[in-house]
């Protein structure tokens, strides 16, 4: 029905319509009726399009048509997890505004490799964000509906150790990373084979950390030690002694390494000389859980407090006492300058670290809280015992429990 | 009775006649209350003083120079057709509902439009700014794109492939869209079985 080109063409304004073309409605009309074609298609029409040409491709990734639908199934962007589980991208840039430059990555490279392809293929890689949001929902759910959960790989510590319980686990681009009794395992993901076995720990390892570009490995146990192994080879590079007693707990970011210890101090190390750059000391208790953002650590103990060191200097900057026993887990956003701290006193604190004061304080029962994650206002924390459970730090509630999904 | 942005002016309302003129020159008349619907019209008669049916009455002929006869009489039709329908919700223009009886028309209406026409249509309404028509051809252009592979689409529009290779087997890749379709496909045999079930256990 599109073709008869010949007979109205002399009545068409030379400068509205390319006269070689025929009447390609996306193309030739204004951009907003575009648009308007646009919503009247379904997402698995607009994917198709989306492969007919540059011009239909563009059109086709327009954001307000994917965020309606989006809109439509419900679907919502959420908020950028909470600082330690940043990965990639995002860490990059959690690195740059704290001034921290990583030198296996080289950012700038990577941004001039990704403007070169730009003007040799044009944007057509470019991709709406909300149209990957549809498309990331729309492949869990068909995955959860259609996709029995296949027989998966078994990876076993292949000396059957009396300890070889695993005590951590970390997948870091394409890598498990598994810590266990005097040893940390490293497995390909892609083809379940191990690649790596790092040895040389004595007693369990209780935290191990992969740097974000992947380079770098750094485990600690209940050796005293903590030690840097290259994440490619498997090779020890660094044997960072100092701790009087055994390493809690750790946090990396960049080549700047912070660890807690049952020896009441902290440490900051540079994984790439292997120097020890301060001691923090000032807790009177077992240092439990530390969190780093490049700038700022935050420290919690089992003398109940919480305290925010300056990584450059080391000196405290601020105690934060409230808590009524052992603090065992910690959350910072570095962004609105929040403090999550969970304690066995059976509450969860929010601390505001510009007034250092405490905003909010959570709670559910009769329960403690093992670990938690942020997203935006929502922080997500699970229960020592089982479950886990929504709280708004904003308005300090609780929000509900989520419930365990029944297996069969 | 549904009331016209201008609806406490009186009753007779379709004796007072909007004059335009295509691009050919020719000139059609149009009721006020149809005129209403176009944007541009609208805006016009703001700020010509055609305020009033007196005004109107007297009025020179409104030149629209970018639509032609053909246009012109389509759209004429069409705004008559749609005058006493509620104002139309541009904000959630997905969401306005349709007359059965009134779409059934509008089927027909659009049935009629070649492919030219239909194009022609489509500039002449963005260009008068008639929301409820705007939004019909763009569901039938939508209609026609609908359900169609990729060299269907390229053949009827005579769309150039100007990915290369490389760039289009990554981009199909990158749209799981197979994923979607068998997911779609899922839900339906769902109902289906649903559907059933109630009478197979009873």
């Amino acid at each position: 029905m599109s073709d008869k080109p010949e007979s109205s063409k002399t009545q068409l304004e030379e400068d509205l319509i390319e006269p070689l073309f025929q009447k390609d409605f996306l193309s030739q009309l204004p951009v907003e009726v575009a648009y308007r074609i646009i919503a009247y298609l379904t997402p698995c029409d607009l994917t198709l399009c989306a492969r007919v040409s540059r011009t239909w491709q563009r059109i086709c990734e327009d954001d307000r048509t994917w965020r309606q639908k989006c809109l439509e199934k419900g679907y919502v962007k959420f908020d950028v997890p909470s600082f330690r589980f940043l990965g990639g991208g995002a860490a990059n840039r959690a690195n740059e505004e704290a001034g921290i430059t990583i030198p296996h990555m080289d950012l700038q490279a990577a941004h001039q490799n990704r403007r070169e392809r730009e003007i040799a293929y044009g944007q057509c890689y470019e991709r709406s964000s909300w149209k990957s949001l549809y498309l990331r929902k729309k492949r869990i759910i068909s995955n959860w509906r259609s996709r029995p959960i296949q027989s998966s790989t078994v990876q076993k510590a292949q000396d059957e150790h009396v300890y070889n319980r695993f005590t951590c686990l970390q997948i870091h681009s394409g890598r498990i990373v598994a810590g266990y009794h005097g040893a940390l395992r490293v497995w390909n993901v892609d083809d379940a084979q191990p690649a790596l076995t790092l040895t040389g720990h004595m007693g369990h390892i209780s935290t191990f950390q992969v740097s974000d570009d992947g380079e770098y490995i750094v485990s600690s146990g209940f050796d005293e030690t903590v030690r840097v192994w290259c994440g490619q080879t498997g090779a020890q590079l660094h044997f960072l002694q100092g701790h009087t007693s055994w390493v809690n707990c750790m946090s990396l970011h960049g080549t700047t390494l912070v660890s807690g210890s049952r020896d009441q101090t902290l440490r900051v190390w540079d994984i790439v000389d292997g120097k020890c750059l301060h001691i923090l000391t000032g807790h009177l208790a077992e240092v439990r859980c530390v969190q780093f953002d490049g700038k700022r650590v935050v420290s919690g103990a089992d003398d109940s407090t919480v305290k925010v060191w300056n990584v450059q200097t080391g000196e405290c900057l601020q105690t934060l006492t409230g808590h009524t026993n052992r603090v065992y887990s910690l959350l910072l956003d570095p962004k609105r300058d929040l403090v999550v701290s969970g304690s066995q006193d059976k509450t969860m604190r929010v601390w505001d670290l510009r007034r250092g004061a405490c905003i909010a304080i959570l709670r559910s029962g009769d329960r403690r809280y093992y670990d938690m994650q942020l997203r935006g206002t929502i922080l997500v924390a699970c229960y020592v015992d089982w479950g886990v459970g929504l709280w708004d730090v904003d308005k300090g509630i609780f929000v509900r429990d989520l419930l365990r999904l029944q297996a069969g | 009775m549904a009331d016209g942005p201008s609806g406490a002016k009186k009753c007779r309302d379709d004796d007072v006649l909007f004059r335009v003129k295509s691009k050919e020159d020719r000139e059609y008349t149009l009721s006020k209350k149809a005129a209403q619907l176009s944007g541009t019209i609208h805006h016009y008669s703001e700020n010509y003083g055609l305020d009033n049916d007196e005004a109107i009455m007297k009025m020179e002929p409104m030149s629209l120079l970018e639509v032609s006869s053909e246009s012109l009489h389509h759209i004429i039709r069409w705004c008559e057709q749609h005058r006493n329908c509620p104002i139309w919700e541009e904000e959630k223009w997905w969401q306005n509902e349709r007359d059965a009886e009134l779409t059934k028309w509008e089927d027909e209406f659009m049935a009629e439009m070649t492919s030219e026409t239909l194009y022609n249509l489509f500039l002449a309404a963005n260009f008068l700014d008639i929301k409820c028509l705007l939004d019909k051809c763009a569901q039938s252009v939508a209609d026609m794109i609908k359900g169609k592979s990729v060299d269907e689409i390229r053949e009827i529009w005579m769309l150039e492939n100007d990915f290369t290779p490389e760039e289009e087997e990554k981009i199909k890749n990158e749209n799981p869209w197979e994923a979607i379709l068998r997911y779609q496909e899922q839900l339906e045999k769902e109902k289906e079985e649903q559907a059933s079930q109630p009478a197979a256990s009873s």
